[in-house]
């Protein structure tokens, strides 16, 4: 929780310095002092920054989070339409990469310093250090102009619709590549740590298939830091996010954030953080619930 | 007893030393990083004797060709020469690296030597720092960005500030360590003031960690403001840098798909050396981590 206020003071902290008055956008430039006076005062915006930070934060509460400035909607009801749509391509994107990296991970650790093993870390040592964006224009180039077996950009519609699966394909796929080197790479290095340990030994010694030493006993123990690191690159996929939602043009969080703080719409760039934010916290507390899940020695009193 | 065996943290900053640039200079990926990146430094530096064509020079009559032998990484809708863009480009993303991890390097290390050595400082710092490391480090660049308005110094700004959490946290957790050691306290027992265990002791032992760290970061860096100029926050239209190079071929990407692709994959190549430099001198210097 402090977590989330220290947030949302931040950035309205951080948005009051801003150079550039919202009042004056609404009423043009050319509108006369007392018109800009009178929209300032309408929107509290000629209240002390503390005033007005107190007074969003007990709205907020009651989950009203104002209006934008520029289209005059309630920011709650954009905020949550771009979250859906952002936590469908998130969501996604996570799956296809953990369906990719672990397995790839863990196959490269087993068979260690096989060609498979050199050739997967190779291509994630370089995938590490490719931009995002031209994956994603890539993605486009190839699927979309030359097969022409996916759509360019925009959302077609719910999951469960044809248009919609098909229109989430290329930037769910670009937004897990990203996320594919780092998760092999760690999975690897986990599960190779995790073999060196006595319990291995004696899974080993006892006679167990070399097979279910690393079903059993490596992969479940090697999975404590990779729960962590899935956790944290939540982050990493919103940030990613923002990115792919603008080559695609799909209507979520990043992209709503990106455009508000470039009209210097308040009200939705303080929404869209906060709201980030509260995800977060939710994500961190999943992930140590996992924790206690997969190492029963972690206790929450 | 001459040769005394428990020296191993207190060791003598020259042979280790020395020990960790064998490492790094038998290590051949981490040597191609570097050779790769003192490349690019000469290339930058030489640029204006190496490129072909004014990077700005716009001729419409030879826009959008392919690679060929004139142009040999083709032009783009203006008809610039894109690999004088690109050489161009090295020096604009070098600077951006160095001048963001320099500000999240000195910013970073500073706030965490403090919260390391302040017990009363020590709980805001790292609340502070909490918070800004709860969000992804690009929209809090984004969101810097929008405040100071876009442009590329306020990008490397950005990118600097969204680096310091991760300097602080570091240096802070070296601090703590460093400074229950056995010869903090003998410093310490002899007489020598806060400031100069900092400077003789704790910045000389936490160095390591923070060169690493600071060589992935100008990956990091320089990754993040390509991709802050591609949403149009960072280097604006015409400067030659590489991110806006990318976003300008953006829509031309189903015809002509080397305009986005030869800036990108310079990108590519820098961010991998980076990389390949640190993941060697992180070996190198902290030889417990390696097989």
């Amino acid at each position: 929780m402090p977590t989330v206020l220290g947030t949302s003071l931040l950035v309205f902290l951080i948005l009051h310095l801003v150079p550039g008055d919202p009042a004056t956008i609404i009423a043009g430039p050319t509108a006369p002092a007392d018109v800009v006076a009178n929209i300032r005062a309408q929107l509290g915006l000629d209240q002390p920054v503390m005033v007005q930070y107190g007074r969003y934060l007990s709205h907020a509460v009651r989950g009203d989070l104002g209006r934008s400035i520029l289209t005059r909607r309630q920011v709650s009801d954009e905020v949550w339409g771009a979250f859906l749509n952002t936590l469908e391509l998130v969501i996604a994107a996570r799956i296809w990469s953990l369906l990719v990296g672990i397995p790839i991970g863990v196959v490269a650790a087993v068979k260690r310093r096989s060609i498979f093993d050199k050739l997967s870390m190779v291509t994630a040592l370089l995938g590490l250090s490719l931009p995002i964006f031209w994956i994603g224009l890539m993605a486009i180039w190839l699927f979309a102009v030359k097969l022409g077996w996916f759509p360019i950009s925009g959302r077609g519609g719910p999951l469960w619709s044809t248009a919609g699966l098909q229109h989430l394909m290329l930037p769910a796929l670009t937004l897990g590549g990203i996320q594919v080197p780092a998760l092999a790479r760690l999975t690897r290095s986990s599960i190779l740590e995790a073999l060196q340990q006595d319990y291995v030994r004696t899974a080993r010694a006892k006679g167990l298939a070399e097979r279910l030493v690393v079903a059993k006993h490596a992969l479940k123990n090697a999975m404590l830091p990779v729960v962590t690191v899935i956790g944290l690159q939540f982050a990493g996929l919103l940030g990613g996010a923002v990115v792919t939602e603008t080559i695609f043009s799909w209507p979520g969080l990043g992209r709503l954030a990106v455009t508000a703080i470039l009209t210097r719409d308040f009200p939705v760039v303080q929404g869209t953080i906060l709201v980030t934010a509260l995800t977060f916290v939710t994500i961190n507390l999943l992930v140590d619930c996992l924790y206690a899940v997969l190492d029963p020695r972690i206790k929450y009193t | 007893m001459s040769a005394s065996p428990e020296r191993s943290e207190a060791a003598p900053p020259g042979p280790a030393r020395a020990d960790a640039w064998r490492r790094l200079w038998r290590d051949r990926t981490s040597v191609a990083g570097a050779a790769c990146l003192a490349l690019l430094v000469l290339i930058a530096a030489l640029a204006p004797a190496l490129a072909p064509y004014d990077p700005l020079r716009v001729a419409m009559r030879e826009r959008l060709q392919g690679p060929g032998a004139l142009h040999w990484l083709g032009t783009d809708q203006f008809g610039r020469d894109i690999l004088s863009r690109i050489v161009y480009g090295t020096r604009v993303s070098l600077s951006v690296g160095v001048i963001a991890v320099g500000i999240g390097l000195g910013v970073g290390a500073t706030l965490g030597l403090i919260a390391g050595f302040s017990r009363r400082l020590d709980y805001p710092i790292t609340a502070v720092m909490d918070v800004l490391l709860s969000f992804p480090q690009i929209l809090l660049a984004i969101a810097i960005v929008a405040a100071l308005g876009p442009g590329i110094f306020n990008a490397m700004i950005a990118v600097g500030i969204g680096a310091v959490p991760g300097f602080t946290r570091l240096t802070r957790s070296s601090t703590l360590s460093i400074r229950e050691r056995d010869y903090v306290e003998a410093a310490r027992a002899l007489g020598a003031t806060s400031a100069r265990i900092i400077a003789r002791h704790i910045l000389p032992n936490a160095a390591a960690p923070l060169i690493v760290v600071s060589t992935l970061a100008m990956a990091g860096a320089i990754l993040a403001a390509a991709i802050l100029s591609f949403l149009g926050l960072g280097a604006r239209p015409p400067m030659a840098e590489w991110g806006a190079m990318a976003a300008e071929g953006r829509g031309l990407i189903a015809q002509y798909p080397h305009v986005s692709t030869f800036p990108s994959l310079a990108i590519f190549v820098v961010v991998l050396a980076f990389n390949l430099l640190g993941d060697g001198l992180r070996d190198a210097l902290d030889p417990q981590l390696g097989e």
